[in-house]
């Protein structure tokens, strides 16, 4: 007799526990090693988005993505940063091997223009990641960005305060840092194809 | 063997108008206090030529009735000679409201006549404008059967005669007005009776006018017309029947002007990367802006969603009259490849269509791409524009991800920087001084720095400034 189960078909969306076969996401590798262990399927995920949950900054958030960034800067995509929250200090990026002709800086004046922003870069398929710091975002407004990554294919990060952790969101991979001494505490709080796994501490070094 | 295609349009007065309303209510266009035409709606409710426009008013309350812009149908004349440069290269022009097209030379490229015609009739009426058409081996034969016998067409000169015989005398373009009304009391009221009588005796008695009138229409003189030459720039005007100040009245009126603008710029296989848009409004206030590209482009429908996005956010001092489109530089265009896979040459296309989408609404100040500059000075090290970045030497040293608009001051108690607590200075100093010879004299002492929380920071010292904290970035 046939199990249940197996009488139904074989859906996209649909998971099974009892398999190992997840449905499988592209992902560009972190560039860290521990981290790439951490998420599932072994890094950030590409057509999806993740947001990085901090309580203050200057803790090591930026230098998490840069790898992946280099990455997507050297193989020709461009990168987009949303107004960001300081200037993106062009030699700093430079030294972290990113590619200066596919940067990108946004600054709209409204914080409505902002999302709005957000989402047409998402959406553009140029785009292999686009960074926003939203000074706002409701779960309407985030699952807008979520269908926007997906259909251009691309990496969206977004920067936001540890205080919004117990909001619901659509993003497929949400993280909290904290630094702890010298070294980043990393805790997955959502990972979209995966148990959650437990939090791991990173050194990031200042230079690559 | 020359033919002559004539175009005739004889409600051009009206259509300027209505072509931009988008509903079909009664419209009448008037001169000097006299109705000069009016469209079916308003000829429903009883409204004829040369009524007194009191009158009209008085039939229908709800007509609109416009003033005749005579400029403006010479210019949508000159836009629809313009057009018809497409069939062949010699386009006559025939004030007020016809053209002469010499299309002999095309019609082997068209193999035929009726193809052109098959051609240019439901290309005009998306364009809108009515026509009447009619060809001859004569240009003035054409024009005559294009008023008064539209879409007869004559291919042989020896039919004309028999063809033409039958029309009234009315139709003649005769300079000296009054030979028409000698010639009607003659009894003359055809063209083949006035082809009967002696020759002589009509150039006694009316002047050489009429006899070369009548030769010219049926071949037996030259009959020269001069070709139109376009001009190298595009400029249209589209009065509004009504003041508005809805973005969306606007956008309907220069999407007419935008596929136009499309066409022109087909004919010529150019490109527009500058249109430039006035808004008249009263007392001789214009409002400018123009939609720049980053490169060339002719597609009207993107222009049109470009310009949908810069209307929605333009602030005007007063309901608009009358808009103004217009493109003074032409660009070639680069061929687009046409390839199974994805060139560098297409994602630089949809690049350059996002940039254009944002820079559309937020302003071209507001993107940018950062790169870095030949200076020790940390703030003057980098800059931002739309230029692509110039490879430089980078300095070895760390640099924080994040830099400070302004430097931020902090307070200090003795040696030691506050910034939401103490701060503990970590690498070794290194200093940073400009030349003598700049404006801002720079000497610093540069300092990696955690606070309490443990973030990093790079913090500065003046020197010789009562040793001044300032924050100036945050290693990120």
């Amino acid at each position: 007799m046939k199990k249940s189960s197996e009488s139904l078909p074989l859906l996209p969306g649909l998971w099974r526990g009892f398999k190992a076969s997840a449905p499988q996401r592209e992902t560009i590798s972190t560039g860290l090693p521990a981290l790439d262990e951490l998420l599932p399927h072994g890094g950030w995920p590409l057509g999806a988005l993740t947001e990085i949950l901090i309580d203050q900054e200057g803790i090591g958030e930026l230098r998490l993505v840069m790898p992946a960034l280099a990455k997507l800067s050297q193989g020709g995509r461009w990168l987009t940063w949303i107004a960001p929250p300081y200037v993106p200090y062009a030699p700093a990026l430079a030294a972290h091997n990113i590619d200066l002709r596919k940067v990108m800086l946004v600054r709209p004046r409204a914080d409505s223009d902002q999302l709005w922003a957000v989402e047409q870069a998402l959406r553009s398929g140029t785009c292999g990641a686009v960074l926003a710091w939203p000074s706002s975002g409701d779960k309407r407004q985030l699952r807008r960005l979520q269908l926007a990554a997906e259909s251009g294919n691309c990496l969206g990060l977004l920067f936001r305060s540890v205080r919004t952790a117990q909001h619901a969101s659509p993003a497929a991979l949400r993280l909290r840092l904290h630094i702890t001494g010298e070294q980043l505490e990393i805790t997955p709080i959502k990972c979209q194809g995966g148990w959650p796994k437990k939090p791991i501490k990173l050194a990031l070094p200042l230079i690559p | 063997m020359s033919l002559w295609l004539a175009l005739h349009f004889p409600r051009l007065a009206l259509e300027i108008y209505s072509r931009q309303l988008p509903d079909d209510g009664p419209l009448a266009v008037s001169e000097q206090q006299r109705i000069y035409l009016c469209n079916e709606a308003a000829q429903n409710h009883g409204i004829r030529q040369a009524l007194s426009v009191s009158a009209a008013l008085a039939l229908d309350q709800t007509l609109l009735i416009v003033p005749r812009d005579a400029e403006n149908e010479e210019n949508t004349l000159e836009q629809l000679a313009q057009w018809a440069g497409h069939y062949t290269s010699h386009v006559s022009l025939q004030p007020p409201h016809s053209l002469v097209l010499e299309i002999a030379g095309s019609m082997r490229y068209f193999r035929g006549f009726s193809p052109i015609i098959a051609d240019i009739s439901p290309k005009m009426q998306e364009i809108g404008y009515y026509m009447q058409y009619a060809a001859a081996p004569t240009p003035s034969a054409a024009l005559l059967l294009a008023k008064a016998a539209p879409h007869t067409v004559i291919q042989d000169k020896n039919h004309l005669a028999r063809t033409l015989g039958p029309m009234s005398i009315n139709h003649l373009e005769l300079p000296d007005p009054k030979i028409k009304p000698k010639l009607r009391a003659m009894g003359i009221s055809r063209l083949d009776e006035c082809l009967h009588l002696p020759r002589a005796g009509l150039t006694r008695r009316f002047g050489p006018q009429l006899t070369q009138t009548l030769d010219r229409l049926l071949g037996h003189q030259a009959d020269p017309r001069p070709a139109y030459q376009a001009p190298a720039f595009f400029r249209q005007n589209c009065p509004l029947p009504a003041e508005t100040d809805q973005a969306q009245a606007l956008i309907f009126a220069c999407r007419r002007m935008l596929l136009d603008l499309t066409r022109f710029l087909q004919l010529r296989a150019k490109g527009a990367q500058q249109v430039d848009f006035r808004l008249f409004h009263r007392k001789h206030c214009v409002t400018q802006f123009t939609l720049s590209l980053l490169s060339p482009s002719q597609d009207s429908q993107y222009l049109l969603m470009l310009l949908t996005e810069q209307l929605e956010r333009l602030p005007l001092p007063a309901p608009v009259l009358e808009i103004q489109l217009q493109v003074t530089q032409l660009f070639s265009l680069s061929p687009k490849p046409l390839t199974l896979f994805p060139t560098p040459e297409q994602e630089t296309a949809d690049w350059t269509t996002l940039v254009e989408r944002l820079s559309a609404r937020l302003g071209q100040d507001a993107i940018g791409r950062p790169d870095c500059q030949e200076d020790y000075r940390p703030e003057q090290a980098w800059k931002m524009d739309l230029q692509e970045p110039t490879p430089t030497l980078h300095p070895p040293q760390t640099r924080p991800l994040w830099l400070l608009q302004h430097p931020q001051a902090l307070s200090s108690e003795g040696s030691t920087p506050f910034h939401n607590g103490p701060l503990e200075l970590l690498s070794s100093m290194e200093r940073i001084e400009n030349a003598w010879w700049d404006a801002i004299p720079v000497t610093r002492d540069y300092f990696m720095a955690r606070n309490s929380q443990g973030s990093l920071l790079w913090v500065y010292r003046e020197r010789g400034n009562g040793a001044q904290w300032f924050l100036h970035g945050i290693f990120s």
